[in-house]
């Protein structure tokens, strides 16, 4: 999986578990990434499904189901309501 | 190689391998740790973000003088990380390509052709103008953060570490990462690049600003390969610089993470090492104390991830 396809994976769960959770601030310590659009598709979705065959079955790579991968056990500890923008803007 | 020592590496046995390394320890220096710690992580290597990120951190281990606690710790790292084989990893080039010529990689790539990537390689990598082009390919797209000369740069100076019976080996790890995914970013360069000095600046500044997460830290990360690249390929450095002045802004803000430090000694899936990674680069960058103190509070505060299995 690609860095930013798994930021934003790590951000909608941020996102999911402040809004079960009563009380919790809304803020998140890593803003997702934003993936710029591509013509070819390769959005968050996309990559996320392409990078498992990165390695085949035969050199031992493994379909890792996104099942196994456990909410993270952090949590946002800050109090502070500024979410920081990614620095990622294109300036022309 | 020692069975002895990379058996328990190999099973994913943590306590079996610490107590392997600490034996390996008693009777080899650190350099000799560094070698066999490294050699492991380099034939675990796999394009995910664990594999490659253990191996990234071996490197880092390597930058800060190779502390036996720490290779420890990368040790451990790459086995948790390591994808199972069905076989050994091949270490011999495949029959070299035709010429080895630029569009061939460029072709495997697009096509995501592992082998034929590898075969250009091997008809490539022992010839004396090899570094430019190499670097020119990794340089091609920025794709997951840049990563495809991350790992490029990285590899290169293994190649030299290691020696030169896996030089090969080595450097196939870029390759494995240019197949991996796709780049569809072909960046055009707009001839606005800061210069090296003016450009780690702001890119200390934006990695403080954001308390150390890890999209700002691989900026430094990609400047910093590139920093590597330029002896070799000075048009690469400049595009890298090109990139990174047109995608970040300037981003003054309070210094929000004050002095927070932390162990190096620690599991480094939890940040994929980037703490260890930042420390490595902090001796190359300027504001080195905020670098780190940053990465420590990332360490400290961001999500782990530990439990991304193989991610």
């Amino acid at each position: 999986m690609l860095l930013p396809a798994l930021l934003a994976l790590l951000g909608c769960r941020e996102r999911k578990a402040a809004e079960h959770a009563p009380g919790t601030p809304n803020t998140q310590t890593i803003a997702p990434a934003q993936a710029d659009p591509s013509p070819t598709g390769t959005d968050a979705m996309t990559q996320t499904v392409d990078v498992e065959d990165g390695r085949s079955e035969e050199d031992g790579g493994v379909i890792t189901s996104k099942q196994t991968a456990k909410t993270p056990k952090m949590t946002t500890t800050t109090t502070a309501t500024t979410t920081h923008a990614p620095p990622k803007k294109k300036k022309s | 190689m020692t069975p002895a020592f990379y058996s328990p590496l190999i099973e994913r046995d943590l306590d079996g391998a610490r107590e392997a390394i600490s034996a390996f320890r008693a009777e080899h220096d650190n350099h000799q740790l560094f070698l066999a710690v490294t050699r492991f992580a380099l034939l675990a290597y796999a394009p995910s973000q664990h594999a490659k990120h253990a191996l990234l951190a071996c490197l880092a281990a390597y930058d800060l003088g190779e502390d036996g606690d720490i290779l420890t710790e990368c040790a451990l790292y790459a086995a948790s990380s390591r994808q199972p084989w069905s076989e050994p990893p091949i270490l011999d080039p495949p029959p070299p390509s035709g010429r080895g010529e630029l569009a061939e990689v460029y072709e495997a790539i697009g096509g995501r052709d592992r082998l034929r990537a590898e075969r250009w390689l091997s008809a490539r990598y022992q010839d004396q103008d090899f570094a430019h082009d190499f670097f020119t390919v990794a340089a091609d797209d920025f794709e997951d953060l840049g990563h495809k000369l991350i790992m490029a740069a990285a590899a290169w100076r293994l190649a030299d570490l290691l020696g030169e019976k896996g030089r090969f080996a080595t450097l196939r790890v870029a390759v494995w990462e240019w197949t991996a995914y796709r780049g569809t970013r072909h960046y055009r360069e707009t001839g606005v690049a800061l210069d090296r000095h003016s450009l780690a600046m702001r890119l200390v500044d934006n990695f403080v600003c954001e308390r150390g997460a890890l999209v700002p830290a691989h900026a430094l990360f990609l400047l910093d390969a590139a920093n590597a690249a330029e002896p070799f390929a000075p048009e690469v450095a400049m595009r890298v610089r090109d990139y990174l002045t047109n995608y970040t802004n300037e981003m003054p803000c309070n210094d929000e993470v004050g002095s927070t430090s932390a162990s190096l000694v620690y599991n480094l899936a939890r940040d994929y090492g980037q703490l260890l990674k930042i420390h490595a680069l902090a001796t190359r960058f300027p504001n080195g104390d905020r670098l780190k103190a940053a990465a420590a509070y990332n360490l400290a505060h961001a999500p782990s991830f530990e439990e991304m299995s193989f991610a």
